[in-house]
Protein backbone atom coordinates (compact mmCIF):
# COMPACT_ATOMS: atom_id res chain seq x y z
CA UNK A 1 0.00 0.00 0.00
CA UNK A 2 1.37 2.87 -0.76
CA UNK A 3 2.41 6.27 1.62
CA UNK A 4 0.46 9.26 1.76
CA UNK A 5 3.88 11.27 0.28
CA UNK A 6 3.92 8.82 -2.28
CA UNK A 7 0.43 9.49 -3.65
CA UNK A 8 0.75 13.64 -2.97
CA UNK A 9 3.39 13.48 -4.87
CA UNK A 10 1.41 11.15 -7.84
CA UNK A 11 -1.06 14.15 -7.80
CA UNK A 12 1.59 16.48 -7.92
CA UNK A 13 2.96 15.57 -10.82
CA UNK A 14 -0.58 15.22 -12.37
CA UNK A 15 -2.03 12.04 -11.79
CA UNK A 16 -5.69 12.67 -10.70
CA UNK A 17 -6.76 8.81 -9.61
CA UNK A 18 -3.52 9.57 -6.78
CA UNK A 19 -6.25 12.11 -5.26
CA UNK A 20 -9.25 10.16 -5.52
CA UNK A 21 -7.12 7.45 -3.82
CA UNK A 22 -6.15 9.43 -0.80
CA UNK A 23 -9.64 10.69 -0.66
CA UNK A 24 -10.94 7.57 -0.01
CA UNK A 25 -8.66 6.40 2.17
CA UNK A 26 -9.58 9.13 4.65
CA UNK A 27 -12.99 9.80 3.41
CA UNK A 28 -14.51 7.86 6.46
CA UNK A 29 -12.62 10.14 9.24
CA UNK A 30 -13.05 13.20 7.96
CA UNK A 31 -16.64 12.55 7.58
CA UNK A 32 -17.07 11.20 10.66
CA UNK A 33 -15.54 14.11 12.22
CA UNK A 34 -17.86 16.58 11.13
CA UNK A 35 -20.90 14.27 11.51
CA UNK A 36 -19.88 14.73 15.39
CA UNK A 37 -20.32 18.57 14.77
CA UNK A 38 -23.55 18.88 12.83
CA UNK A 39 -26.84 17.49 13.69
CA UNK A 40 -27.10 16.72 9.55
CA UNK A 41 -25.90 13.94 7.45
CA UNK A 42 -25.85 16.85 4.47
CA UNK A 43 -23.87 19.91 6.19
CA UNK A 44 -21.32 16.76 7.51
CA UNK A 45 -20.95 15.69 3.83
CA UNK A 46 -20.82 19.58 2.62
CA UNK A 47 -18.02 20.08 5.30
CA UNK A 48 -16.09 16.90 4.22
CA UNK A 49 -16.09 18.17 0.63
CA UNK A 50 -15.00 21.79 1.59
CA UNK A 51 -12.00 20.06 3.48
CA UNK A 52 -11.01 18.03 0.18
CA UNK A 53 -11.23 20.80 -1.99
CA UNK A 54 -9.10 22.62 0.06
CA UNK A 55 -6.57 19.67 -0.07
CA UNK A 56 -7.38 19.27 -3.84
CA UNK A 57 -5.83 23.71 -3.88
CA UNK A 58 -3.56 22.90 -1.36
CA UNK A 59 -1.31 19.99 -1.96
CA UNK A 60 0.01 20.81 -5.12
CA UNK A 61 2.24 22.89 -3.30
CA UNK A 62 2.83 20.42 -0.26
CA UNK A 63 6.07 20.72 1.15
CA UNK A 64 6.27 17.01 2.64
CA UNK A 65 7.11 18.68 6.17
CA UNK A 66 4.75 17.47 7.99
CA UNK A 67 2.46 13.92 8.16
CA UNK A 68 -0.78 14.71 5.70
CA UNK A 69 -2.66 13.69 8.39
CA UNK A 70 -1.89 16.69 10.46
CA UNK A 71 -2.66 18.95 7.01
CA UNK A 72 -5.87 17.05 7.20
CA UNK A 73 -6.41 17.68 10.92
CA UNK A 74 -5.36 21.67 10.37
CA UNK A 75 -8.00 21.96 7.57
CA UNK A 76 -10.94 19.93 9.05
CA UNK A 77 -10.32 22.19 12.24
CA UNK A 78 -10.19 25.29 10.45
CA UNK A 79 -13.58 24.07 8.33
CA UNK A 80 -15.18 23.47 11.65
CA UNK A 81 -14.47 26.97 13.35
CA UNK A 82 -15.91 28.77 10.38
CA UNK A 83 -18.85 25.94 10.35
CA UNK A 84 -19.59 26.92 14.07
CA UNK A 85 -18.56 30.56 13.72
CA UNK A 86 -21.48 30.58 11.07
CA UNK A 87 -23.86 29.07 13.16
CA UNK A 88 -23.30 30.82 16.22
CA UNK A 89 -24.60 33.96 13.91
CA UNK A 90 -27.26 31.96 12.76
CA UNK A 91 -27.96 31.19 16.32
CA UNK A 92 -27.68 34.82 17.18
CA UNK A 93 -30.18 35.75 14.09
CA UNK A 94 -32.31 33.35 15.01
CA UNK A 95 -32.75 31.77 11.63
CA UNK A 96 -32.40 28.19 12.85
CA UNK A 97 -35.19 28.01 15.42
CA UNK A 98 -35.29 23.90 15.37
CA UNK A 99 -33.93 22.59 18.82
CA UNK A 100 -33.47 19.65 20.15
CA UNK A 101 -35.88 18.04 22.84
CA UNK A 102 -33.28 18.48 26.50
CA UNK A 103 -33.76 16.81 29.66
CA UNK A 104 -32.58 18.16 33.28
CA UNK A 105 -31.58 14.86 35.18
CA UNK A 106 -28.15 14.08 35.85
CA UNK A 107 -26.43 11.91 33.37
CA UNK A 108 -28.79 12.48 30.19
CA UNK A 109 -27.53 13.22 27.16
CA UNK A 110 -26.84 16.76 26.71
CA UNK A 111 -27.66 18.21 23.54
CA UNK A 112 -25.43 18.32 20.44
CA UNK A 113 -25.98 21.49 19.46
CA UNK A 114 -25.64 23.57 22.43
CA UNK A 115 -22.39 21.79 23.20
CA UNK A 116 -21.21 22.75 19.92
CA UNK A 117 -22.70 26.56 20.51
CA UNK A 118 -20.43 26.56 23.37
CA UNK A 119 -17.73 25.47 22.05
CA UNK A 120 -17.75 28.22 19.17
CA UNK A 121 -18.07 31.07 22.23
CA UNK A 122 -14.81 29.60 23.36
CA UNK A 123 -11.51 31.71 22.52
CA UNK A 124 -9.60 30.33 19.60
CA UNK A 125 -6.85 28.38 21.31
CA UNK A 126 -8.80 26.31 23.47
CA UNK A 127 -11.50 26.11 21.03
CA UNK A 128 -9.56 23.74 18.51
CA UNK A 129 -8.19 22.08 21.58
CA UNK A 130 -11.77 21.27 22.93
CA UNK A 131 -12.59 19.90 19.68
CA UNK A 132 -9.79 17.62 18.62
CA UNK A 133 -9.62 16.11 22.52
CA UNK A 134 -13.55 15.51 21.83
CA UNK A 135 -13.98 14.72 18.84
CA UNK A 136 -11.39 12.45 18.02
CA UNK A 137 -9.87 11.43 21.43
CA UNK A 138 -6.66 12.46 20.49
CA UNK A 139 -3.81 12.51 23.00
CA UNK A 140 -2.39 16.12 24.28
CA UNK A 141 0.98 15.38 22.51
CA UNK A 142 -0.73 14.78 19.24
CA UNK A 143 -2.68 18.30 19.46
CA UNK A 144 0.18 19.76 20.44
CA UNK A 145 1.99 19.00 17.39
CA UNK A 146 -0.85 20.28 15.32
CA UNK A 147 -1.94 23.10 16.53
CA UNK A 148 1.75 24.06 17.27
CA UNK A 149 1.34 24.49 20.92
CA UNK A 150 3.25 22.50 23.70
CA UNK A 151 1.69 19.27 25.02
CA UNK A 152 1.63 21.47 28.33
CA UNK A 153 -0.32 24.19 26.86
CA UNK A 154 -2.55 22.22 24.91
CA UNK A 155 -3.74 20.27 28.52
CA UNK A 156 -4.08 23.50 29.97
CA UNK A 157 -6.18 25.03 27.64
CA UNK A 158 -8.01 22.02 27.76
CA UNK A 159 -8.63 22.08 31.22
CA UNK A 160 -9.60 25.76 30.21
CA UNK A 161 -12.21 25.17 27.52
CA UNK A 162 -14.11 22.42 29.52
CA UNK A 163 -14.57 24.52 32.96
CA UNK A 164 -16.17 27.35 30.59
CA UNK A 165 -18.35 24.92 28.98
CA UNK A 166 -19.15 23.05 32.52
CA UNK A 167 -19.95 26.96 33.61
CA UNK A 168 -22.56 27.49 30.74
CA UNK A 169 -24.15 24.40 30.58
CA UNK A 170 -24.82 23.57 34.11
CA UNK A 171 -27.88 26.10 33.93
CA UNK A 172 -29.67 23.69 31.86
CA UNK A 173 -28.12 20.65 33.07
CA UNK A 174 -27.14 18.82 36.33
CA UNK A 175 -23.45 18.89 36.33
CA UNK B 1 -19.85 9.79 34.74
CA UNK B 2 -18.05 12.77 34.79
CA UNK B 3 -18.46 15.75 32.51
CA UNK B 4 -15.84 15.34 29.87
CA UNK B 5 -17.16 11.87 29.21
CA UNK B 6 -20.98 13.29 28.98
CA UNK B 7 -19.97 15.21 26.28
CA UNK B 8 -17.89 12.74 24.45
CA UNK B 9 -21.02 10.26 24.76
CA UNK B 10 -23.52 13.34 23.41
CA UNK B 11 -21.18 13.66 20.08
CA UNK B 12 -20.33 10.05 19.49
CA UNK B 13 -21.46 8.81 16.50
CA UNK B 14 -22.46 4.63 16.38
CA UNK B 15 -22.82 4.25 12.60
CA UNK B 16 -21.90 6.63 9.87
CA UNK B 17 -21.45 5.36 6.37
CA UNK B 18 -21.11 7.45 3.23
CA UNK B 19 -21.43 6.53 -0.38
CA UNK B 20 -17.86 6.71 -1.30
CA UNK B 21 -18.34 7.07 -4.90
CA UNK B 22 -21.10 9.58 -4.86
CA UNK B 23 -19.23 11.44 -2.78
CA UNK B 24 -16.35 11.41 -5.28
CA UNK B 25 -18.56 12.08 -8.26
CA UNK B 26 -19.31 15.08 -6.32
CA UNK B 27 -15.98 15.75 -5.49
CA UNK B 28 -15.07 16.02 -9.70
CA UNK B 29 -17.72 18.01 -10.78
CA UNK B 30 -16.36 20.68 -7.89
CA UNK B 31 -13.34 20.42 -9.24
CA UNK B 32 -14.46 20.77 -12.49
CA UNK B 33 -16.21 24.15 -11.60
CA UNK B 34 -13.27 25.39 -9.98
CA UNK B 35 -11.38 25.19 -13.18
CA UNK B 36 -13.54 26.39 -15.46
CA UNK B 37 -13.84 29.87 -12.50
CA UNK B 38 -10.19 29.55 -12.62
CA UNK B 39 -9.75 29.55 -16.89
CA UNK B 40 -12.67 32.42 -16.59
CA UNK B 41 -10.76 34.35 -14.20
CA UNK B 42 -7.74 33.38 -16.38
CA UNK B 43 -8.79 34.74 -19.58
CA UNK B 44 -10.49 37.96 -17.89
CA UNK B 45 -7.39 38.64 -17.00
CA UNK B 46 -5.71 38.95 -19.82
CA UNK B 47 -8.78 40.25 -21.76
CA UNK B 48 -7.94 43.35 -18.98
CA UNK B 49 -4.06 43.47 -19.47
CA UNK B 50 -4.43 43.05 -23.20
CA UNK B 51 -7.11 45.67 -22.81
CA UNK B 52 -4.74 48.27 -20.76
CA UNK B 53 -1.77 47.91 -23.14
CA UNK B 54 -4.23 48.86 -26.24
CA UNK B 55 -5.39 51.40 -24.76
CA UNK B 56 -2.56 52.83 -23.49
CA UNK B 57 -0.77 52.61 -26.68
CA UNK B 58 -3.63 54.17 -28.49
CA UNK B 59 -3.73 57.15 -26.20
CA UNK B 60 -0.29 57.43 -25.90
CA UNK B 61 -0.30 57.37 -30.26
CA UNK B 62 -3.51 60.37 -30.18
CA UNK B 63 -1.68 62.50 -28.05
CA UNK B 64 -2.36 66.29 -28.38
CA UNK B 65 -0.83 67.07 -31.67
CA UNK B 66 -3.87 66.21 -33.75
CA UNK B 67 -5.85 69.36 -31.83
CA UNK B 68 -2.36 71.63 -31.97
CA UNK B 69 -3.01 71.22 -35.68
CA UNK B 70 -6.51 71.99 -35.69
CA UNK B 71 -5.63 75.25 -33.88
CA UNK B 72 -2.32 76.15 -36.02
CA UNK B 73 -4.85 75.72 -38.83
CA UNK B 74 -7.66 77.96 -37.25
CA UNK B 75 -6.25 81.06 -34.82
CA UNK B 76 -2.46 81.67 -36.17
CA UNK B 77 -0.93 83.38 -38.80
CA UNK B 78 1.90 81.68 -40.45
CA UNK B 79 4.10 82.86 -43.38
CA UNK B 80 7.71 82.36 -44.30
CA UNK B 81 8.19 85.08 -45.78
CA UNK B 82 11.28 86.84 -44.88
CA UNK B 83 9.55 90.79 -45.35
CA UNK B 84 13.16 92.21 -43.53
CA UNK B 85 15.73 89.97 -45.07
CA UNK B 86 14.07 90.66 -48.28
CA UNK B 87 13.97 94.46 -47.33
CA UNK B 88 17.17 94.53 -45.93
CA UNK B 89 19.43 92.44 -49.00
CA UNK B 90 21.65 94.64 -51.57
CA UNK B 91 19.95 92.75 -54.31
CA UNK B 92 16.62 94.37 -53.69
CA UNK B 93 17.24 97.58 -53.63
CA UNK B 94 19.50 97.38 -56.49
CA UNK B 95 16.53 95.83 -58.33
CA UNK B 96 14.31 99.18 -56.86
CA UNK B 97 16.48 101.25 -58.03
CA UNK B 98 17.07 99.54 -61.46
CA UNK B 99 13.15 99.79 -61.30
CA UNK B 100 12.88 103.60 -60.70
CA UNK B 101 15.53 104.91 -63.21
CA UNK B 102 13.89 102.70 -65.87
CA UNK B 103 10.59 104.48 -65.01
CA UNK B 104 12.33 107.87 -65.18
CA UNK B 105 13.90 107.09 -68.73
CA UNK B 106 10.44 107.18 -69.25
CA UNK B 107 10.19 110.40 -68.47
CA UNK B 108 7.48 109.82 -65.77
CA UNK B 109 8.44 111.30 -62.38
CA UNK B 110 4.65 110.84 -61.15
CA UNK B 111 5.19 107.16 -62.07
CA UNK B 112 8.09 107.04 -60.09
CA UNK B 113 6.69 108.85 -57.00
CA UNK B 114 3.59 106.04 -57.47
CA UNK B 115 6.50 103.58 -57.67
CA UNK B 116 7.58 104.17 -54.42
CA UNK B 117 4.51 105.43 -52.58
CA UNK B 118 3.42 101.73 -53.41
CA UNK B 119 6.47 100.05 -52.11
CA UNK B 120 6.21 102.28 -48.77
CA UNK B 121 2.89 101.05 -48.20
CA UNK B 122 3.10 97.32 -49.52
CA UNK B 123 5.76 97.65 -46.98
CA UNK B 124 3.40 99.36 -44.00
CA UNK B 125 0.40 96.60 -44.62
CA UNK B 126 3.03 93.89 -44.62
CA UNK B 127 4.54 94.89 -41.37
CA UNK B 128 1.15 95.65 -39.98
CA UNK B 129 0.35 91.55 -40.97
CA UNK B 130 3.53 90.89 -39.53
CA UNK B 131 3.30 92.60 -35.47
CA UNK B 132 -0.74 90.62 -35.59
Amino acid sequence: MKKDHDLIRQFQSGDQSAFDELVKRHLDTVYRFFLKITTDEMDAEDLAQTVFIKCYKGLKRFRFDAKFTTYLYRAKVNTANSYLSRNKWRNFLHLDQTQEQTYSKDDTPISKSEIWDAVAKLPTKQRNVVMLRLNQQLPFKDIGLMLNMTEGSAKVNYHHGINKLREWLKDEYEL
Amino acid sequence: MNFDERLKQAISVDDASIDESRFIEKLHDTQHQLAIKRARLNSSLATAAFLMVFGWASFSQLDNGIYEYVYDGLYTFEDDYDYYSEFDSLEYDLYLADLALYLLDEDDIWEVMEFFEEVEYDFEINNKEINL
